[in-house]
């Protein structure tokens, strides 16, 4: 059987857009937050988040109309072009038949969303926008890949929220292993918008100024956005074409802490490991990296470095989180992650945990390797999604 | 499990090519404006064809009392409460679309007498298809963030039901289902693609059975989107289907032959038909039993999806339509199709075929082995 690789990376992210861009900041540290602009932030007491700021999606889109698609779908398909461009791939010359796209999201088009609403509150209920409201379907966002590719395989778009984009690199994986497809667009796009800010800080899970992981004094997320997507190749098509993969995905998997609405599980998450673990046919000595969840709440990071203590023991491996410089960008997140394990695969260093100041004891003695990256080796990466309704999704990669 | 299931399979695919793709439906139910259940539909049904508009169910006014209702608008069952299929408590903060879904799954698996223990439950999942989620909970709660006196005075308790995923989960809360749980979009191709991602969970052995279904809620704000879109009034309906793999069901009620989804990258200046042509091409395959109906996603006078099919069939089987029963079925019109389907009973193979508004497409074929509700 052929295996899974990675040939293409494709980020837009607020520290940069593009694979070069995003390794770079990666590397020093870079934090991408800034005071809110795509809405007036003035009434929330918390004003930063992670917003993409230099985004012309005219600069990368060459086939869909970029007024005719919200801001996600915009995402979606420019990462997915930087991704095959990053792959070397000739579009053109892959049978559009074989070609599939996989977007994870967690808010579908919001921005587009808040425009129906706004018309709602100016004009009324019985004056709801139906031109508009052909921008707003979840399933826009993997149409909008393939439309832009000229795909003509499966085109699905997985609303699992904050985890979604290890989902849709799942299946994207599972597509290929079964011989569905030949190539396919994977990861996940959302975009900023004002009521998962309003709703996040309602919560009591939403940061002031900074996003800081693991450290004692953690206080919640600073949303985000972005697009997030790579190129899944079989390993037999990549060389038939000789592309060198850049990393290799091993297995996934995905499974339901089955409890509460919005509260992690450690015992589902726990599970959701030994499961990745088991498709992925490693064991835990062999994971040299976790690309943490890594919200930065309270909860999150308790809940999730036991889960981790659970199945790795007293010695699990570094684990950071790149939440500390991109925010949370929701259906994206888990993408940024794969992205981010590939570039550490591929260059020998350990992201880092920006922001951080002090030890959380109860923690426990962990490696969240602090503020600044460090050379490492990583032959097996760990990826992690968790989001609300207790859908978990963790993709484990391997150098290739 | 009622059936002999073994439950310490790890999920590791050698990668073998996947010759059968035949799934079976284990039990089912629906949502009508008569109720929850295939009884309720069945009603439906035999009022439609009793000359007609379904006219079960009541004005849903007193659902909505603070909110403009168009003239022409479908009923509902206005005396649906959860609360018949979950324990009260935690139901509260539940909107009508997670309510209708937690209801529909339950009464899926009490008709596919599955039981989900400690044991079973890892290995039972759950995937729902929609078009936004609950257009109404987002937008209630956006409208809060713009008009209150703080942006930030929303009710956290309505927040995971601004979100794709919150019906879904809540299945799986309430049943135990710990096993894959996706909500995946698709509009009025939403359900079979629900179903294809069903497929390739189960036939990937990440699961062995997954409630899958599709379920749109009759709000004001669908209600006048469908009017305002120059729509069939939009309806409320669902379904939610336990789909296994071939040989746990004792007595499966139908069998999924196949399913295949895919895009059109020229769509709307090419309709998105070559590529539903393949796919029902694909779906058929070497299937020699002749196909007596073809349900539709499309709404009269519109034909060009029937047509499609018909190309890649080579002969006209019936053409049938969920729009022409209900009204605007949205992210449910694939799981009424099949739903009616199973409410007629076979035992001629169904093809059922949907497309969404930016070129996507799919057809997936039935079997249906029981008769008619």
């Amino acid at each position: 059987m052929s295996e899974v690789v990675i040939t293409g990376i494709g980020p837009i992210s607020s520290i940069g857009i593009g694979a070069s861009a995003f390794d770079t900041a990666l590397r020093s540290g870079c934090s991408g937050i800034s005071r809110i602009t795509s809405f007036d932030p003035s009434g929330f007491p918390h004003q930063n988040a992670g917003e993409v700021h230099a985004f012309l999606p005219e600069d990368y889109l060459h086939r869909i109309d970029v007024r005719r698609w919200g801001r996600s779908s915009l995402f979606a398909a420019a990462a997915a072009r930087l991704a095959a461009l990053d792959a070397g791939l000739d579009v053109e010359a892959v049978p559009p038949g074989r070609v599939a796209a996989v977007v994870g999201t967690t808010s579908g088009e919001p921005v587009v969303s808040e425009t129906l609403t706004s018309g709602i509150v100016e004009r009324g209920i019985a004056a709801i926008d139906a031109d508009i409201s052909e921008m707003l379907p979840a399933n826009r966002l993997s149409n909008a890949v393939c439309a832009e590719l000229g795909a003509s395989g499966e085109s699905l778009t997985i609303g699992t929220a904050c985890s979604a984009s290890n989902y849709a690199i799942g299946y994207g994986y599972d597509l290929l292993c079964s011989g569905a497809a030949d190539v396919v667009y994977a990861g996940g796009a959302d975009a900023m918008c004002r009521w998962a800010h309003a709703g996040f800080y309602r919560l009591g899970a939403l940061a002031k100024d900074a996003c800081a992981p693991f450290d004692r004094d953690r206080s919640g997320i600073l949303t985000g956005e972005g697009g997030a997507m790579i190129v899944l190749e079989t390993a037999e098509h990549a060389a038939a074409r000789g592309r060198r993969p850049r990393a290799v995905v091993r297995g996934y998997a995905a499974n339901c802490d089955a409890k509460h609405p919005v509260a992690p599980d450690a015992a589902g998450i726990a599970a959701c490991m030994r499961l990745a673990h088991a498709n992925a046919d490693v064991t835990p000595d062999q994971i040299d990296y976790i690309c943490a969840h890594g919200t930065g709440t309270p909860a999150n990071d308790a809940t999730e470095v036991a889960a981790i203590r659970e199945v790795f023991g007293s010695t699990p491996p570094p684990v950071s989180s790149i939440k500390s410089m991109l925010g949370h960008t929701m259906g994206a997140s888990s993408g940024f992650g794969v992205i981010a394990c590939v570039l550490a695969i591929n260059g020998g260093y350990l992201p880092p945990t920006i922001n951080w100041s002090h030890t959380d004891d109860a923690l426990g003695p962990l490696d969240v390797v602090p503020n600044r990256a460090r050379p490492g080796v990583i032959r097996f990466a760990q990826n992690d999604g968790f989001a609300f309704a207790g859908n978990n999704a963790i993709v484990v990669l391997a150098a290739a | 499990m009622s059936s002999g299931m073994s439950s310490g399979m790890s999920g590791g695919m050698t990668g073998r090519p996947d010759r059968d793709r035949a799934l079976e439906i284990a039990g089912w139910s629906a949502v009508s404006p008569a109720g929850i259940g295939s009884a309720a539909l069945a009603a439906c049904l035999r009022e439609h064809a009793a000359g007609g508009r379904v006219t079960l169910g009541e004005h849903p006014a007193v659902l909505w009392p603070d909110d403009p209702l168009p003239a022409d608008i479908n009923h509902v069952d206005t005396g649906f409460d959860v609360a018949r299929y979950v324990p009260r408590k935690g139901t509260r903060a539940y909107d009508r679309l997670t309510a209708l879904s937690v209801a529909v799954g339950m009464d899926s698996l009490r008709a596919a007498r599955l039981e989900v223990t400690d044991e079973t439950g890892p290995r039972v999942g759950a995937v729902l298809g929609t078009t936004v989620g609950s257009l109404k909970s987002t937008s209630d709660f956006t409208r809060d963030t713009m008009t209150q006196d703080k942006p930030y005075l929303v009710n956290p308790i309505l927040f995971p039901n601004t979100i794709l995923n919150g019906p879904a989960g809540q299945i799986a809360i309430r049943f135990g289902l710990r096993g894959v749980n996706a909500t995946v979009g698709g509009g009025p191709l939403a359900f079979i693609n629900a179903v294809r991602y069903a497929s390739i969970t189960i036939l990937r052995s990440y699961a062995d059975a997954m409630v899958v279904g599709a379920v749109e809620e009759l709000t004001p704000q669908r209600a006048w989107l469908a009017h305002n879109s120059k729509e069939p009034p939009a309806a409320e309906t669902g379904g939610a289907f336990v789909l296994q793999r071939p040989g746990l069901a004792e007595g499966p009620v139908a069998v999924v032959t196949d399913v295949s989804t895919g895009f059109e990258p020229e769509y709307p200046a090419r309709g998105p038909w070559a590529a539903l042509n393949r796919c029902v091409r694909a779906v058929v395959g070497e299937q020699d039993t002749a196909i007596t109906e073809v349900f539709t996603s499309e709404v009269d006078p519109d034909t060009a999806e029937y047509d499609a099919a018909v190309h890649a069939l080579g002969y006209q089987p019936a053409r049938r339509t969920v729009s022409g029963i209900f009204g605007s079925c949205g992210a449910a019109t694939a799981a009424m199709s099949l739903a009616v389907a199973l409410a007629e009973g076979g035992p001629e193979p169904v093809l059922i075929t949907a497309h969404d508004r930016s070129g996507a497409v799919g057809a997936m074929l039935v079997s249906i082995m029981a008769g008619p509700c």
